[in-house]
């Protein structure tokens, strides 16, 4: 891998970044409002008062001054402060990041695992019952939003049942890790339903595809067994395309779970940008935007870079 | 005391950049013993914003400084009537304009240092001077507060203020505040206070819970509880669960949808009125700003439309029934002061004859069913805003935008969030809008936004009338009540004003909505509504639950769930983050079996073919 | 070649498209998916079109709703009732209509956008090329759902802005697609032939490069209408959609936030969840049809 084509590639994903720094910037100001105004509404403020405050928040000033302003305080780390909670918006969004990777982490993997081994049966036995029922499962799973696939659960599963707690992270009172575990099921198993489904249809095509290539007759002609010849040849072959799709996926995963977190009330930064939405909270909808992107551009880099160092071609070219 | 925000969240007065607050309260000095070894739990969706009393604006914060610091004449349990706090006494000089209040002597700092006469000049006169907007508009008019002597506070305005001897301000201590500057004070995070009150803030895990402990020296004796802590819910299932199980022994501001599920005889819920009312308003046209649509600086326009809302079924249908029908502007916590419009004077709900109101005054309905103004001009086609910080203002609007097409009136309706709206109603760039107005105890603030002097000049200028409503009549009766220094003739004159604004109808007045609140009655005894009846329990004006609420003495059950309630207090931030990351580890290695075990079990099944 | 023979030729060159066609839908028509989605669709689009005949639209009216509240289905609610006491019925007779049509909507900005994009990049290459392809990949890193979230309350809250919001962050990837499609068409002979012959850009584009690429244009409509509907019905679940237009996304919000899913009114949250699960999937299986058939390799599959 040249040294240029990885100059080449952050220097992409740098424009990027500043692409939606910008971006991040002149969305929020299309909107016409007075946060100051609204925060005194039926208090007796004198205009002096309010002016003040205007300044603190760097209302008062020329667009071009705040973004400048802007853009400085963000690449220092400095995010702002959370119209809701008052905190700085990096602290809120550091506290919410656990929750989410975990259960975005957890569901990312099993999905990735139950969709490929999914596919690899299917393709495998192609036509068969289980590739028909399987099939008809991942297009079922995708053609339902990943929020109502968490509804019925939780009706289920939760109020009707009552075997799952119904939201959050653990009981109030602190239940310790059985507890967490209990309140991960439920929106770990919706994710990944809502998840699995790609992986599957996507193993299974690509597995399809090399199967009646050429070196695979050939190996089965040398009279290797199925499962071996599926296992050492059909397999690593077909696989690279799942790895794209979970690279891919891999750097939406943390906007991923916005409308399952709000319906479990999973305290991460899905829920975040939902509560967010309602004040709505715009340096914190600010920040989230901007990590979410930052996520993207950062998984995009890396698996540029990975491949590149796997396959010269990619470098080269 | 309080101030109420209708929405929670909000932007703090002075924040800073890069001024966080911190978390956590640090080493506390220890609470010796406690009157009890109970602990109290408060469930609520609402985290504290911020311990300084400066800075803080939701509820959930004032709930902390009512519980930890004093005020010279605090609010009476049942009836909002003033009783000693600070003040023992206080009297007024015949003209209304000098008040003076004599101290209690005996009231200590938690650090030990002496409550005096100069900490309340001092609170009054920083409150005043450096304008702390929770407590300004109560010390405004004050042109002089002095102690004449250590247990002796006079108070000075230019006219008289019949809201005295009433001063809802917090006391703080000279010793600490004095460290911190105009410009610092707001950034103080306050989170290892020192008070005076029954209580003391002792931990704070922000966004999970906060606790206050009992102070065993306090004035007024010792709370009947040792502990009160406040657990913050993320949504209103978990909160009733949590009341369910015993988790919590009280909940604030639960869902009304909710209700039914908390239902049982060992759970009393509290439907509490606190003033809060729900409103149309319209844009009336005085003024120089704004662009409202002609018709409606015709009363009788007005008036239709008020015929033209069915009040009852908006709080059956919309508040599910927990709320009542508005009458006029509610103007006080205090319902002494609110007028119940007498029937011969209210608009009933009746359609056909706000037609006729509107045929009559010669709006005539074109070929599209819309009215016209009276030369045929501009049809009567209204901007209808409402806030998207509630959703059940969306529902109001959708009825209401109904009502009117009923009566040949058309409506464009646009959701805003309020930051976005308020310079929409400032510069008057709308015909309806729905929105919330809290009022104080004090009728003056509410009854003040309707006068001629709050008709924004500039939508720059933080005047309130956002009905752009001008009328001589009202502006004199709001004049005289101000200083009327006779209860009884006030309140006569605040009804009348009430009646105009009924009768003239620049707001419509929705209804006025129930906070749900609820309590374990098998667990906690000794709540009080303040104001009886109709008030809350908890999140009062002055909380005198939290020093009278104790445990039920039972020969079963009690004492255990006390134990789950009470006695946990190791759980915090730590133990949930170690258990995320256990818990991420074990998934690992169970989806990695797993994986492995199924490849496995279909390849031996392969092999076997 | 004389003049006259070139008529002659673009009529036959018709003849030969539509014979294609022709053979496309026998094709299409032979797949069960295909047929099955189809089916599904055409069912929907009925209902949706004759809302007006099926339920008067009255029936949405909360100020008319003389039902019993939250109420399982009987024989006069066939859905059961909300919270105020509407027909769901109703609701989701109206609601497909929304649904539908913001889905179609949006996925015909977001094929225009890419369509637009894709083809000027393939064909012009070089410089333009760069900088579309540029743009096209800063578009691809932001995330979709936060893009149209701050989208979406930025902008007032109406059924426009969710078409936008949804057609704005879905071109990226049809622009790639179709650049790529364009790119390969451009170097066959045809086009080279016609560039010979003096035809202009917009001549070659419309003539031929066009056609070559709408069957591609078309699956990708097909498939993208169904992300459109999820998407619309995510965003109105998140309190972003037009809180007075009845869609199958805003009944759920509606269902979840009367607190549909504790108090057991199942039948809240199960029709319109149901509805669009059955237009996307079957939307899917047209598209998945349609794609066989275009693309002979992934045949049999």
């Amino acid at each position: 891998m040249s040294a240029r084509y990885v100059a080449r590639r952050v220097f992409a994903a740098l424009l990027s970044l500043i692409f939606v720094l910008t971006l991040n910037f002149f969305l929020f100001r299309v909107v016409k409002s007075d946060p100051v105004g609204s925060l005194f509404r039926g208090r007796n403020v004198s205009p002096e008062a309010k002016a003040r405050l205007r300044t603190e928040f760097g209302l008062d000033k020329s667009l071009p001054a705040q973004f400048t302003a802007y853009m400085g305080q963000t690449l220092r780390g400095n995010l702002g402060v959370s119209y809701a909670t008052r905190r700085s918006v990096g602290s809120e969004i550091l506290d919410k990041l656990g929750p989410t990777l975990v259960l975005v982490g957890i569901s990312t993997l099993l999905s990735a695992a139950i969709g490929v081994l999914m596919g690899i049966k299917a393709a495998w036995q192609r036509n068969s019952s289980f590739d028909r029922g399987s099939t008809a499962a991942s297009m079922l799973t995708y053609a339902a939003p990943d929020f109502y696939i968490g509804i019925l659960l939780l009706a289920i599963f939760a109020f009707w049942l009552r075997w799952l707690p119904t939201g959050g992270i653990e009981n109030p009172d602190g239940g310790g890790l059985f507890d967490q575990a209990k309140h991960l099921i439920l929106p770990c198993v919706t994710l990944t339903l809502g998840y699995f489904g790609e992986y599957a249809i996507i193993m299974r095509s690509s597995l399809l595809e090399v199967v009646n290539e050429d070196y695979l007759v050939t190996a089965r002609a040398k009279g290797l067994r199925d499962a071996l010849v599926r296992r050492r040849h059909a397999v690593p072959n077909a696989v690279l395309p799942v790895v794209t799709l979970f690279a891919i996926n891999l750097g939406f995963v943390l906007s991923g779970s916005i409308a399952v977190e709000t319906v479990f009330s999973w305290p991460g930064l899905g829920l975040a940008t939902s509560d967010a939405l309602r004040g709505p909270d715009y340096p914190m909808l600010q920040g989230l935007f901007l990590v979410f992107s930052g996520a993207i551009i950062l998984t995009n880099l890396a698996t540029d870079l990975i491949y590149g160092h796997l396959d010269p071609r990619v470098s080269t070219s | 005391m309080r101030f109420r925000r209708v929405v929670g969240a909000a932007l703090a007065v002075g924040i800073m950049a890069g001024a966080t607050i911190a978390v956590g309260s640090g080493p506390a000095p220890a609470a010796s013993g406690g009157s009890s070894d109970a602990v109290f739990t408060v469930g609520t969706k609402q985290d504290v914003d911020s311990m300084n009393p400066v800075a803080g604006v939701l509820l959930s914060s004032y709930e902390v400084w009512n519980m930890q610091y004093n005020v010279l004449v605090n609010f009476k349990a049942d009836d909002l009537a003033p009783v000693p706090d600070i003040a023992t006494s206080w009297s007024a000089s015949p003209d209304g304009t000098t008040w003076t209040y004599k101290l209690r002597t005996d009231m200590q700092w938690s650090d030990g240092e002496a409550l005096t006469a100069d900490d309340v000049v001092y609170t009054l006169t920083r409150a005043r001077d450096e304008e702390w907007a929770n407590f300004y508009p109560f010390v405004s008019g004050f042109t002089d507060i002095t102690a004449p002597d250590a247990s002796t506070v006079v108070v000075t305005s230019a006219e008289p203020n019949p809201n005295l001897p009433f001063i809802p301000v917090y006391i703080l201590p000279e010793h600490v505040w004095k460290k911190y500057d105009k410009k610092q004070v707001a950034s103080f995070p306050n989170t290892n206070p020192v008070t005076s009150g029954p209580f003391r803030l002792t931990e704070w895990d922000k966004g999970s819970f906060w606790e206050m402990t009992a102070n065993p020296d306090y004035y007024a004796g010792a709370p009947k509880v040792g502990t009160v802590r406040f657990r913050v819910f993320g949504n209103d299932e978990a909160m009733a669960g949590a009341l369910r199980n015993g988790e919590v022994d009280a909940v604030h501001d639960l869902n009304p949808q909710l209700e039914s599920t908390i239902d049982g005889s060992n759970v009393t819920p509290v439907e509490a009125l606190d003033g809060t009312f729900t409103q149309l308003t319209m844009n009336t046209g005085s003024g120089p700003v704004g662009n409202g649509h002609p018709a409606l600086e015709d009363p009788r326009v007005r008036q239709a439309i008020a015929h033209a809302i069915d009040k009852e079924e908006l709080v059956s249908k919309v508040l599910k029934g927990l709320g009542q029908p508005g009458q006029s502007v509610s103007v006080s916590v205090d319902p002494k002061y609110n007028l119940t419009v007498p029937a011969d004077k209210t608009y009933n709900f009746d359609i056909a004859q706000a037609n006729s109101i509107l045929d009559q005054a010669g709006y005539a309905k074109g070929s599209n069913g819309i009215r016209t103004m009276p030369d045929g001009t501009d049809p009567l086609k209204f901007r209808f805003y409402y806030p998207t910080s509630n959703s059940v203002y969306a529902r109001d609007v959708e009825f209401i935008s109904k009502w009117l097409d009923q009566i040949g009136i058309a409506t464009e309706v646009t959701a805003k969030s309020e930051d976005e709206l308020t310079p929409i109603e400032n510069t008057g760039k709308f015909d309806l809008v729905v929105w919330s107005w809290t009022p104080y105890v004090d009728p003056s603030p509410q009854l003040s936004y309707l006068t001629c002097g709050q008709v924004p000049e500039t939508g720059d200028d933080g005047r309130y009338n956002d009905a752009f409503w001008c009328n001589q009549e009202y502006d004199a009766l709001y004049e005289s009540q101000r200083v009327e220094l006779d209860p009884a003739q006030r309140i006569a004159q605040i009804k009348e004003a009430q009646q105009i604004l009924y009768t003239e109808a620049p707001y419509v007045v929705l209804y006025e909505p129930v906070t749900l609140q609820a309590y374990r009655n098998d667990r906690f005894t000794g709540f009080v509504k303040q104001p009886a009846d109709t008030g809350p329990v908890i999140y009062s004006q002055s909380d005198p639950s939290y020093m009278l609420v104790e445990p039920v003495v039972s020969t079963s059950g009690g004492g255990s769930g006390d134990g789950a309630s009470g006695t946990n207090d190791s759980d915090d931030g730590g133990s949930s983050s170690t258990g995320i990351i256990i818990g991420l580890i074990v998934a690992v290695i169970v989806i990695g079996g797993g994986g492995y075990l199924i490849a496995r079990r279909s390849r031996t099944a392969d092999e076997r073919e | 070649m004389t003049s006259a023979t070139v008529p002659g030729r673009g009529s036959i060159t018709w003849t030969r498209r539509r014979r294609a066609a022709a053979a496309v839908w026998k094709q299409y028509w032979s797949s069960t998916q295909g047929r099955a989605g189809l089916i599904i669709l055409i069912l929907f689009f009925g209902v949706a079109l004759a809302a007006p005949l099926i339920s008067p639209s009255s029936g949405l009216d909360v100020t008319q709703a003389d039902g019993p509240i939250l109420h399982a289905p009987t024989a006069g609610y066939p859905m059961g009732t909300d919270e105020f006491g509407r027909s769901i019925w109703t609701l989701f007779i109206w609601g497909s209509r929304v649904s539908l049509a913001v889905g179609i909507a949006a996925t015909v900005v977001a094929v225009g956008i890419g369509t637009v994009v894709g083809v000027v990049a393939g064909y012009a290459g070089g410089r333009t090329e760069g900088g579309l392809m540029r743009v096209t990949e800063w578009f691809l890193v932001i995330p979709f759902l936060p893009l149209a979230i701050v989208l979406a309350s930025v902008l007032s809250r109406s059924l426009f802005t969710i078409v936008l919001v949804i057609g704005i962050t879905s071109w990226p990837g049809i622009a790639r697609l179709l650049r790529s499609q364009v790119i390969s068409v451009k170097e066959r002979t045809f086009v080279e032939r016609a560039r010979a012959l003096g035809a202009g850009n917009s001549r070659i584009i419309g003539r031929h490069i066009l056609p070559s690429v709408m069957p591609l244009i078309f699956a990708n409509l097909t498939l993208t209408v169904p992300i459109a509907i999820l998407s619309e019905s995510t965003l109105a679940f998140l309190g972003l959609g037009d809180p007075l237009r009845v869609s199958w996304g805003q009944t759920l919000q509606a269902s979840f936030d009367a607190g549909a899913t504790s108090l057991g009114a199942w039948w809240y949250y199960i029709f319109p969840g149901f509805g669009i699960i059955f237009v996307v999937l079957a939307f899917t299986m047209c598209g998945r049809a349609l794609e066989a058939v275009l693309n002979p390799r992934l045949r049999d599959r």
